[in-house]
């Protein structure tokens, strides 16, 4: 439990740092979401999918992948996520859901 | 009632050392931008239920107030103070932070006997004006957090200090 306690805290920080510098603009916390991403999976290796904490774990994962720029790496989480035995519904819906807005978010951006 | 927002850290072991600190500091700004000092008189809502005491912090040197951005200053103060309070009032202590589109600021935990479960916070801070139509707009905010046994929103004012702490009921339901 301690490196778990350990891993949210040091997601707790890296969100704050992310959030903060995306006021900076646009893009300015590519770097800092990825590091949460990575956090986040890190997390979610630890926490089974049975408990609400890893289900948070795997959305923050793919979210923060997606908000880094790095689609390939939120789609695969995404999919990994999804194909897990014992996801429930309700995960793998909002896992679809968040790779799709990304989608469309970059579609309308690219027009 | 005397809450001490200095406390923060020790409350809530789960926050990193350099974001207690810095929210604490974000606090005391806040209150002294608006001409407060430490133990000043406060009445706040806990659910519905009204009370009185005292917020206290650690004095802040307003020399550094224009090294931070205004809003972060309302925003992050606000936070401090609504943790401090969830701590006080619920002895809920920090999991983590969430991230925005997971419609809260924090998720917390608690322990009753062999039961632990969890909360979801949604914070923001006014530094003028009522706090009443922002906590509206927070409670609908976080009513959408999915995986957590509550969902609380709370809002702090700075222009005269309040704030207010409230559990979305089935009546904030009904707003979707």
């Amino acid at each position: 439990m301690k490196n778990v306690d350990e891993l949210h805290s040091r997601v707790s920080g890296a969100i704050w740092r992310a959030e903060r510098a995306e006021e900076h603009g646009p893009g300015e916390a590519a770097d800092e979401w990825a590091d949460v991403s990575s956090l986040e999976e890190k997390l979610a290796r630890v926490i089974p999918v049975s408990a609400p904490e890893g289900r948070i774990a795997r959305r923050g994962a793919v979210l923060a992948a997606l908000k880094a720029g790095d689609y390939k790496r939120g789609q695969s989480l995404a999919e990994l996520y999804m194909a897990a035995e014992g996801a429930p519904l309700s995960l793998k819906e909002s896992l679809q859901e968040i790779v799709e807005e990304n989608t469309r978010a970059t579609a309308a951006r690219s027009r | 009632m005397e809450i001490q927002i200095g406390r923060l850290r020790e409350m809530h072991p789960g926050l990193p050392p350099e974001l207690a600190s810095v929210m604490v500091e974000r606090a005391a700004l806040a209150f002294q931008r608006s001409g407060h000092s430490p133990g000043v008189g406060v009445a706040w809502d806990c659910d519905r239920a009204p009370y009185e005491g005292t917020f206290s912090w650690p004095d802040a040197d307003m020399g550094s107030v224009d090294q931070h951005d205004q809003n972060r200053i309302t925003e992050d103060g606000a936070e401090a103070v609504a943790l401090v309070l969830a701590h006080r009032h619920h002895e809920w202590r920090v999991l983590r932070r969430m991230q925005r589109e997971e419609h809260a600021d924090w998720l917390l935990e608690y322990h009753s006997g062999d039961r632990r479960e969890l909360v979801a916070l949604e914070v923001s801070g006014i530094a003028r004006r009522s706090i009443w139509e922002r906590l509206s707009e927070k409670l609908l905010r976080v009513s959408k957090t999915t995986d957590v046994d509550q969902r609380w929103a709370g809002v702090v004012g700075f222009e005269r200090p309040t704030a207010a702490l409230r559990n979305v009921r089935h009546e904030d339901h009904e707003e979707r």
